[in-house]
């Protein structure tokens, strides 16, 4: 690495977020223009510059004064469409809506560097993300008062039997996504298994902090006083092509002892029969006792070009032990769901259907005499309809409907897609949908309209930008005020060479020799 | 007749070959003032003995000879030199010329390089003149219908050629035509054409399967073409035929022509889905996936490059678990970024859709998404939720649920139900003002079955964030 990239690197970690973003950019120069690596060296980096443009209300609260508002009764009706609840006996009727529209540009930057050569097996790899609000409000958009995140940085070696990891890494498996400080060791004992162990000091899923950090704390009087540390042990199996086995356990307990803050265990498997597959998973909490989800999934082609699929589902909502929430006994719902795929006219048309039901648990609340009308079932359906009526154009329509307990929502999509050979892609579409959720009368049909592109600017760089609006008449009833707008730009590009391919020889730049009026 | 025979040989053919060595002259030698020569030269090969012979340093006199007469004495001294051998890739040959015209048709040098009348009235051979004996079968120079062989070596041979020519050698409007990424295999393999402007590494750059393919093999490897695609990325046009279903569909065109596949894929690609090698619908023989060619990195361009639709449309919503089992190589076609746009957090374009953020309240309710894969719920949420104002703050007045009348009062059933929404917005303290057994009203939150003992095994320090003291003697 040369002093340059040592500087910027060094420089990351500087309090205010543009020079963060600053750093990210140089250390990226630094790493493409610095000097040279050894023969069978090479860097390969992947960067994704993102831009949006965000607007939103805010909820408010607000307030009458209770001879204001006509009607009687706890909820109050005005003839603009504005609930209010008005409590006996106090002054004031009082709201939750819409605020002014306050507006933001985030800008996050990511970087992932991946090097290696420099022994069989040996590679370093690390996953940066840089944030920013560039104009506006910094509470529009998630993280974004935090201007640095080291997502992943581990040196790794790999051979034909073993795989040791040491660093901040991922650790993917049937219970989701786990990031963590320390390290992980694989084997393969035999070419259809894979044991790993792990272990290290745990961080907070969707913050990529520790638990003690102060991002937590900003958000959580009660957070959790000490740090976690994660092991977990996993092991798959796949005794031939037909069949795929895989087991979790996983632990998260308190550094000093006193306690865990989850201990989960899953497994999953797959058999492939015919022309079908059946999927099964299980995930148990061990901590609180009880299963947190299974599925049993199916899916089978019995006709040309036709998929069929059908599952069923039991689900129930999981927290961590540092919450009061799991002790709240959560319930959850049985669900079946089923549909299929068919596609026609030589694979350009497609089209999708999809159903599903499901039931919700008994809460056995003390309250449940007096909350008898609440849903305890819910059902939706939807299709997708997708149709190239010749080279490089694409028509898509979709329609939803979905009633569930809390919430429910109907929607309709539609778009075309021009694809401009390998130049990039043009779209525009429109959608109009109707939402309630959050136990809140709602009122409106939320109309919206867009456009997207994509443009590659060079073998191995593309850039994507959009910008949609939203319409919601009769949106002083509503909570959420829909005329809003949104648009986004996003640069990704990458440098270097694949493993395998040349080693360092492309590493210095995006695109190979000059290809001007030649053709070879 | 012998006579006759033998005054063809006496004048035509010197003149003939004193045409063919001016037609090689570059246009600076137009100058020469052959026919103010012309008593003194009366054959062609007097000077241009290479013409005859072959010999390319022969095909121009040496320019000492000049200086016999031009010595500054009998005449003026001149200072021509002979020009330097032009580089091209031209097939042509002065000696095969004369040997076609043999005995029966001398070789008439005139035929070619005349520009006026008189035996040394010569210059530089215009195309025209080949096209006189040679009919072009196009009606351009670059037309698909010709035969670029007859008259251009190929590249590997026309060795004087330097790189920069070879790079700006123009391309044909048949390239330029739609669908030519997939269709130049049938006139690769029928037509030496190809060879005159590429060379084997033109092809490795795409083909996976380059060592397998005669019509690849049989061109001659060249160092110019190989500097020149050196790092450039191949690119891969997306058939017709993959577009819609064609993950469903896929399967028995790879089993009909698998070699087919082979020119874009390799084995990776196949068994990124299909377990060790075998399909997953029985369609596409093991051994047919095993014969792929093994380059590393094609793969992973093809899917970079969009060109196939592997997984069924409703797999990225459900992957998870495959993902997880190792039921699925991802890592053969995905790279890692590609798990951290959908997984690394807020900045998830590749896996919600737009504005998914602003919409997401009924795929929370239904569940359908599996949040919790990912994100924190009581964490990762309420952080978002707070900046645009859902954050609860405490209070009591439960005015953001006008749907139900006495929502504080009735709210459990909705709380037990949907207690991942709840904690998205609410902090534990807004719950504990009512339910906490140390600092509010004692309202127990716990249900039937609710297995104390054993949370209190895991965590005590959690029950008395509510308790003063642990209610649950640990079993």
């Amino acid at each position: 690495m040369s002093a340059a990239a040592r500087r910027a690197l060094a420089r990351l970690t500087s309090p205010t977020s543009l020079a963060s973003l600053a750093s990210l950019a140089s250390l990226t120069v630094a790493l493409v223009a610095g000097p040279a690596p050894a023969a069978a060296q090479a860097v390969r980096i992947a960067g994704s510059t993102s831009i949006r443009y965000v607007e939103v209300r805010p909820l408010e609260r607000d307030s009458l004064l209770a001879g204001e508002v006509a009607g009687e009764g706890l909820l109050r009706q005005m003839a603009d469409g504005r609930v209010l609840r008005c409590i006996p006996g106090e002054a004031f009727c009082r709201d939750v809506r819409p605020g002014a529209a306050v507006s933001a540009l985030p800008v996050i930057q990511d970087l992932e560097v991946s090097a290696w050569g420099f022994g069989e097996g040996v590679r370093g790899f690390a996953q940066l993300r840089g944030r920013s609000v560039w104009s506006g409000s910094s509470d529009l958009w998630p993280q974004s008062g935090d201007a640095f995140d080291l997502l992943a940085a581990y040196a790794e070696l790999e051979r034909a039997r073993f795989r040791l990891r040491a660093g901040r890494q991922w650790q993917v498996s049937g219970l989701g996504f786990y990031n963590f400080d320390g390290v992980a060791a694989a084997v393969r004992p035999a070419p259809a298994a894979w044991l790993e162990a792990y272990a290290g000091r745990s961080l907070m899923r969707g913050l990529n902090e520790p638990r003690t950090g102060g991002a937590l704390a900003a958000i959580e009087t009660l957070a959790p006083p000490e740090p976690g540390v994660l092991a977990g042990v996993q092991a798959r199996y796949r005794p031939g092509a037909r069949l795929a086995l895989g087991a979790t356990y996983q632990v998260d307990f308190r550094a000093d002892g006193r306690g865990v803050y989850s201990e989960l265990a899953t497994a999953d498997g797959s058999l492939r029969l015919g022309g079908g597959a059946v999927e099964g998973s299980v995930e148990a909490d061990l901590a609180a006792g009880g299963i947190n989800e299974a599925r049993l999934r199916a899916r089978s082609a019995p006709l040309a070009a036709t998929v069929l699929h059908a599952e069923v589902r039991r689900y129930r909502p999981y927290f961590e032990l540092w919450t009061i929430w799991g002790a709240f006994s959560p319930v959850g719902f049985d669900e079946a769901r089923g549909g299929a795929a068919w596609s026609g006219d030589r694979g350009r048309l497609l089209v999708r259907g999809e159903a599903s039901y499901r039931s919700y648990g008994d809460a056995a609340a003390a309250d449940a005499a007096a909350a008898a009308d609440f849903r305890t079932a819910g059902w939706g359906a939807g299709t997708t309809v997708s149709w190239a009526p010749r080279l490089g154009w694409r028509l898509e329509g979709a329609w939803r409907v979905e009633t569930g307990f809390g919430a429910a929502r109907r929607e309709a999509h539609a778009g075309v897609v021009r694809r401009l050979g390998t130049a990039g892609t043009l779209a525009v579409h429109a959608l109009a949908f109707q939402r309630a959720y959050e136990f809140r009368l709602e009122e409106g049909t939320v109309l919206g309209a867009g456009a997207e592109a994509s443009l590659r600017l060079s073998d191995r760089a593309r850039a994507t930008g959009g910008f949609s609006a939203y319409h919601h008449p009769g949106a002083r009833a509503a909570a959420v005020d829909w005329n809003q707008r949104r648009g986004h730009l996003r640069v990704q590009w990458l440098v270097g060479p694949e493993p395998g391919h040349g080693g360092a020889a492309g590493a210095a730049g995006v695109t190979g020799p000059g290809t001007a009026g030649g053709q070879r | 007749v012998s006579a006759r025979r033998g005054w063809l040989a006496a004048v035509l053919l010197p003149a003939l070959l004193c045409v063919g060595v001016l037609a090689a002259m570059p246009t600076a030698e137009r100058g020469f003032p052959h026919q103010a020569h012309a008593r003194l030269f009366p054959t062609c090969e007097g000077c241009h003995a290479g013409a005859v012979t072959g010999d390319a340093a022969a095909l121009y006199p040496a320019a000492a000879r000049c200086a016999r007469c031009h010595d500054g004495g009998r005449a003026g001294r001149v200072a021509w030199q002979p020009p330097a051998p032009r580089a091209s890739n031209l097939r042509f040959s002065h000696p095969e010329h004369r040997e076609v015209a043999g005995d029966e048709a001398p070789a008439d040098c005139q035929a070619c390089h005349a520009i006026g009348d008189g035996p040394m009235a010569v210059g530089a051979a215009e195309p025209a003149r080949c096209l006189a004996c040679h009919a072009h079968a196009g009606d351009s120079h670059l037309a698909a219908t010709v035969a670029c062989a007859r008259c251009h070596l190929p590249l590997a041979e026309a060795t004087t050629l330097p790189a920069a020519r070879v790079a700006a050698l123009p391309r044909p409007p048949s390239h330029e035509t739609a669908g030519f990424e997939g269709s130049h295999g049938a006139a690769a393999r029928t037509g030496a054409s190809c060879a005159v402007c590429h060379a084997r590494e033109s092809c490795e750059r795409c083909h996976a399967n380059a060592e397998a393919l005669p019509e690849i093999t049989r061109l001659a490897p060249d160092p110019r073409i190989a500097a020149l695609e050196r790092g450039r990325v191949p690119r891969y046009g997306v058939p017709a035929s993959h577009r819609g279903a064609w993950g469903e569909a896929h399967g028995a065109a790879a089993t009909r022509q698998i070699a087919s596949c082979a020119n874009c894929h390799t084995r990776p690609s196949c068994t990124g889905c299909h377990q060790q090698g075998e399909p997953g619908a029985g369609a596409v023989a093991a051994r047919a996936i095993a014969a792929l060619p093994l380059p590393p990195g094609a793969a992973v361009r093809a899917a970079a490059n969009g060109a196939t639709a592997v997984h069924p449309p409703d797999f990225a919503g459900r992957h998870g678990g495959a993902a997880a089992s190792g039921k699925l190589e991802c890592a053969s076609c995905h790279r890692a970024q590609q798990c951290a746009d959908c997984h690394g957090g807020a900045d998830a374009r590749g896996f919600h859709p737009l504005n998914f953020m602003e919409r997401h309240a009924a795929e929370v309710f239904a569940g359908t998404g599996s949040c919790q894969s990912c994100h924190s719920t009581e964490t990762f949420c309420r952080d978002c939720h707070t900046g645009a104002g859902l954050g609860s703050g405490g209070h009591m007045s439960a005015a953001f649920h006008t749907g139900q009348p006495l929502w504080v009062l009735t709210h459990g059933q909705a709380a037990r139900i949907g207690l991942e929404s709840c904690a998205s917005c609410h902090r534990q303290q807004d719950c504990m003002q009512c339910h906490s057994a140390a600092g509010g009203w004692g309202v127990s939150p716990h249900g039937p079955g609710f297995a104390a003992g054993r949370l209190s095994a895991r965590n005590a320090e959690a029950c008395r964030l509510c308790h003063f003291n642990n209610p649950v003697r640990s079993p």
